[in-house]
Order: structure tokens, then sequence, then C-alpha cells
């Protein structure tokens, strides 16, 4: 029977990675289904013990036993020592070359720099650390990528880095913190461009609460009013207090509002709510029920 | 080069907060203008907007009457130079300007001379050839700038792009962006939180806070005539001293009495207070610290605004000394002669010039008289 198209992508694929050629001729299609899955596997198989990017893909992603990591990462040039940070960096836009090429450029494998594409939107910067190099380099690091992209790509991006990991086998772990980064980054800090792993904080624990905790959390919290359904006024008062630090004095200045008048919706909220947010627990309650409130937005949109 | 409008913009995110509230701006062409404020004050939020960098909750900006609200920023024919650059190190100073063209695949032909201009212009043409790590600071920054002025946009969008700067090169790298506006006649918006920078380079300034326009003016006008109490305490250096004064208006004269000393006003101030009906009521009094003298002559000749207090600091300059004291429980500076005879722990004279006062309403912030 005559090849199916997927068949031919396969043998194609091969013979791109291998430069190994083969003739099908299957007789019946689970054979041909057969001799498909034997044949991904071999050009997989090939991806993954030749092709270093790949090698350093399925490190992020935790596929390489610990036992071949080492040998497989001294045969493909990979240096096994040192301290290295993930750097997430998500595009607007799928496929976003410009951004991929610009970053190239700036981290080199010369400087044992690494960057791999993990997804549509996603590019990974392993990077190499100096032993001086702190937090703060590496804030540094984030915010240039920003605006190089911005600059040079004219292209939009948020960066989030990983904690730092001291070993190969750590790449994985810092993976998936800086990729937990950019998601938590979307829900609670949409404002910031460049998120750092271990600045997360109350965040990085509401996003790890099932769904029905945090609907059970509102429903005694708050009743029936959710906070997204409060009015504008009420919203920008309560945000605007929340960032003076509770200073009524200077919330009402900056509202541009008389400081009674200011009381007086602090005191309509905790009519409404039974929170007074003038009182350090009340606030606490609030801050992180309107948290967990953008948190179960985003749930719900990811469905 | 272009023009550009800025009219109600705003910008909030999904979690409430919102960065720019109602910025009205109209830009002419071959304008230099200025935003300035502390961090936090929505400054680079509204840069990003113009740039197609951050979407526009509200509101239209137009670059040449065009509408960009929804416009990719690499179609908007501007240009950027942030904070947290960095050169390509791997390339050269030519191939480091042209990247960015090849980026948005530019014919090589007009690559050339694109870059051969800007180096030009920049003076570069003697390092084309070279590798980052063989320049200076300057020459590294220059090449900054020569991968905007590559694109030869509409507008350069500069977003403190002299703050990793040492403070040496900051003043020369201030020098030469102003003579590159003057060289290129570029329409350019600078973002800064320095206010020297700010009424250096500005031709006009944009002062924010909170996300609030709190006055637009000439770097001239900003100083002398400000519209508020933040922005005559956010620009000027040493800052504008600042007292609790409260008002008697009697007839045509008035007098502002400042911990148990009562000052004379001058007639221009008289006016506004009985205007806004501040007779018995407490405002906030501003004076420049150049404007508290401590020469015999200037004394004698303001009988009616002399102050006495101990000197804290003394603080010589070169050409100027700061006297740091305390008045009536507030902080303040005066900018007097080097050749002063003040020294700390003295206590002397000061006479206020009183035609340079100004007066604030104590809750709105806002100027009654200048």
């Amino acid at each position: 029977m005559e090849n199916s198209p997927e068949m031919q992508k396969a043998l194609k694929d091969l013979e791109r990675v291998t430069g190994i050629t083969f003739q099908v001729g299957a007789d019946s299609e689970a054979e041909q289904a057969e001799v498909l899955n034997q044949i991904q596997l071999l050009t997989n198989a090939y991806r993954e013990k030749y092709n270093k990017s790949n090698f350093i893909q399925n490190l992020l992603l935790d596929q390489v036993p610990q036992a071949e990591m080492y040998g497989r990462a001294r045969k493909l040039h990979v240096d096994t020592e040192g301290r290295r940070v993930i750097f997430a960096v998500e595009t607007k836009y799928e496929q976003d070359t410009a951004a991929l090429e610009t970053l190239q450029h700036l981290f080199t494998p010369q400087t044992k720099d690494y960057i791999v594409q993990v997804g549509e939107k996603l590019l990974i910067l392993i990077k190499h650390l100096r032993d001086k190099d702190t937090y703060e380099e590496m804030e540094d690091v984030a915010n240039m990528i920003v605006d190089m992209v911005n600059a040079e790509a004219m292209s939009q991006v948020r960066v989030s880095y990983s904690t730092i990991c001291n070993e190969l086998k750590d790449l994985s772990r810092g993976y998936k913190e800086a990729k937990l980064a950019i998601e938590v980054g979307h829900i609670f800090y949409a404002e910031r461009t460049v998120i750092p792993y271990g600045q997360l904080g109350i965040g990085r624990l509401i996003y790890q609460l099932p769904i029905p905790l945090c609907k059970m959390f509102m429903q005694e919290v708050f009743g029936e009013q959710l906070p997204d359904t409060f009015d504008e006024e009420t919203i920008v008062t309560i945000n605007k207090f929340f960032e003076n630090n509770l200073n009524i004095s200077e919330t009402a200045r900056q509202l541009y509002v008389h400081r009674n008048t200011l009381v007086y919706r602090l005191e309509k909220l905790e009519k409404d709510t039974g929170l007074d947010i003038r009182k350090f627990d009340d606030a606490l309650t609030f801050k992180i029920a309107t948290m967990v409130v953008n948190y179960m937005k985003f749930r719900n949109e990811r469905g | 080069m272009a023009s550009l409008s800025l009219e109600h913009i705003n910008k909030k995110y999904p979690n409430g907060f919102e960065a720019v509230k109602d910025f009205n701006l109209e830009i002419g062409d071959k304008e230099f203008i200025i935003f300035v404020g502390p961090s936090g004050c929505g400054k680079s939020t509204t840069l990003r907007m113009i740039a197609g960098l951050e979407e526009i909750t509200g509101g239209t900006l137009k670059i040449d009457d065009k509408v960009m609200n929804d416009v990719e920023p690499k179609d908007r024919d501007i240009a950027m130079v942030f904070q947290n650059y960095a050169l390509y190190p791997h390339m050269t100073v030519y191939d480091n300007m042209a990247f960015g063209l090849k980026l948005r695949k530019v014919p090589k032909a007009k690559i050339d001379e694109m870059v051969k201009e800007a180096a030009r212009i920049l003076d570069l043409e003697k390092l084309l050839d070279r590798k980052p790590k063989a320049l200076s600071g300057g020459q590294r920054q220059r090449v900054a700038m020569g991968r905007a002025i590559v694109r030869d946009p509409k507008v350069f969008l500069m977003d403190e792009p002299l703050s990793n700067l040492d403070a040496k090169l900051r003043v020369q790298m201030r020098i030469e962006i102003s003579k590159l506006h003057e060289r290129l006649g570029a329409t350019i918006i600078y973002v800064t939180h320095d206010q020297t920078e700010a009424m250096t380079l500005g031709t006009r300034i944009v002062v924010m806070k909170d996300g609030d326009m709190m006055q637009v003016d000439s770097p001239i006008n900003l100083y002398n005539k400000p519209a508020n109490l933040f922005v005559a305490g956010f620009i000027g250096s040493p800052q504008m001293n600042f007292m609790d004064a409260e008002i008697k208006i009697s007839g045509d004269k008035a007098t502002a009495t400042v911990g148990g000393r009562t000052l004379a006003l001058p007639a221009s101030k008289v006016k506004a207070l009985k205007d806004g009906g501040y007779d018995g009521k407490t405002v906030v009094m501003g004076i420049r610290p150049e404007d508290v003298h401590d020469t015999e002559m200037f004394i004698e000749a303001s009988p009616n605004s002399v102050i006495e207090a101990e000197i804290k600091v003394y603080e010589l300059l070169g050409a100027e000394v700061y006297l740091y004291f305390d008045y009536a429980g507030n902080q303040m500076t005066a900018r007097v002669d080097s050749r002063t005879t003040a020294r700390t722990g003295d206590n002397i004279k000061f006479a206020l010039d009183m035609e340079k006062v100004h007066l604030f309403d104590k809750e709105t912030e806002q100027t009654i008289t200048n």
C-alpha cells in the first residue's frame, strides 16, 4: 500500500536527522502504523543522543536519567560544572524569531549560555553564572533582556527567573520555577515585566490552592458579594489604601478626597463585607481574598 | 519628524492597578519632551504605551494625526533607547548598529548607508570594526544611540538611557544627547527620575506623580511657577524649603507668621490670598535655598523678613556653601556665597526674599501664588 502523509513526513525527518533513507512497503494499515512508530522512535533516539538543544530541552523537562546525564553532557560539550539560572522569556506572539535572534546574539554558547525554544511563546535561557554573581545581577540580566527585545526586536516580552541551580540535575527544578513565575506573574503581577521566582510571595501559595477550597474561602469571607462585584470607586479606594500601607491621610490626599469621605467609604465597605480594612488582620484577609478572586478568574478562563 | 497627540490616555491593569490616569498632551514636531517623576509615577508606562509595548486601556494616541492605539511597535516608526542596553558581545560596532535593521529585513545597501550615516553623526566612524570590549563606556553608549538613529524614526523614545552610567559620563552624555537633538531635529520623548537631567535637556517637562500629570511646562516655569507643592518640592536641588505660615490680611497688606515671627508679604502676593479667603488660615510657605540670604546688606534691607537660627551643617561646594538649619520645626537649607563666615554651631540671622516666596493651600497642596 502507498505511504501515508505521516509516514512520508517521518521518513523525511529520519533522513534529515540521521542521514538514513528507508523504503517502506507495508501490506496493511496496522503494519504501516507499527513501522511509523518504529521510525519515529528511531528519529527521536538520534535526536536525543546527538542534538545539544534537544538534550538541554530534555534536561529541563526532567527526561534524562541521572545516570546518563553527565556522560551525555560531556559528549555534547555541555559544561557539567558551575552554577546556572533559568530565565523564561515569554513572547507576546508565537514563534517570535526576532526576539529569539536577539537573545541568541546576546547569549552565546561561548559564554556557556544556552537558549532553547520550549513552546510557541516560550524561550528558555540557561545562564551560566560567574562566582561573584548574585540575584542582583540576575535582575539586571532580566531587565536587559526586556529592554533589548523591546528596542531591537520591537517586541513585548515578560521574563522570569529561577533560583540558582548548583548542578546539572537541578536545571529541571529551575525550569519549573521560572515557568511557574511566568504563570503566577500573569495572575497577580500583570504590571511587571520581570518576575523573579524568589519574590512571588503569597501569590505562589495561592496559585497552588485547589479551586473548591478557594470557593469555600470566598463564600465564608464575602458571602454573595465577591470583591470583583464592587463598584469602580470602591475598588480604586481599596487599591490606593493598600498601596499606601493603610495610611488614611496619604490615601485621601492621593484620591483628592477629604479624609472623612475616605473614612465613610471604608465604613461602608465594612458594613457590606464585615471587614474593617483599617485593621491589619482584616486588611490581610481582604488582600488575600482579592488575590484568590484573580486566581479563580484565571483558572476559569483557562478552563 | 513628527507630532504626537495623547488624548485621555490611561492604563489600568487587570488587578485594578491604575498606572496612568487621564494623560493629555500635544507634542510638537522636533520637541524634546521629558517625563519626570519619582519611581512608580507612570512615566515609563506612558512611554511604553507610546511605543506600543503596553496596551492602552483608554484614550487615543496619534502620531502625525494617525491613530496608533492598535498599531504594532515595529510599524509605529519609532526607535527606543532604554536603560538596560547591552551590546552584542561578538559583533563589531558596525554589526551592532546594523542588527536591528537586519531583523527588519532591510536591504544590505540601505543598511550600509544608514549605519555609516549614524556613525558619522555620532563620531563613531573610526570604531566601526571594533568589538564592544574594546570600547569605553561613553563609546558604548553612543553605539546604543546609534542603533536607534539607524532606524531613522519619526520619534525617539528614551527611558532613563543614562542612569547606568557614572556621574561624570552622565554629564558628558547629557551634552551629547542635547547636541544630537539639535543635529537630528528629532522629536524626542525622554523619561527620567533625575530632575537635573529633565531641566537641562527638555524644551518642555511633564511632571508626574501616582499616574497623574502634575504640571506640563518649560523648565524655567516649573522652577519659578510650580503649580503645586509636589512640583515645587520635586524640581530644584537642594529642595525648596517649606514651612507652615499663618496668614493675616489687613487692607492691602498681609503677613505670614512662622514660628512666632511675623514676616511681611509683598503686595504682589496679597490679591491671591485675599481672593482665596486665606485670612486667618494656615498655608504652606515655600522658599528656594538661594532666596535665603545671610549677607548683612540683604538683612539690613529686609528688616521685616529676618529669622534667626543655629547652623547645624556647613557644606562647602567650592563656589557656594549650603547652610543647613532648623526653623520652626522645619529643616531648612540656605545656598549662600562661599565667602560666608557662618560655620556649624553659629547662631546667625537670615533674611528671606519675600518676593520669591511661594504659597500653597495646605489641604489641596495647589499653589495660591508664586
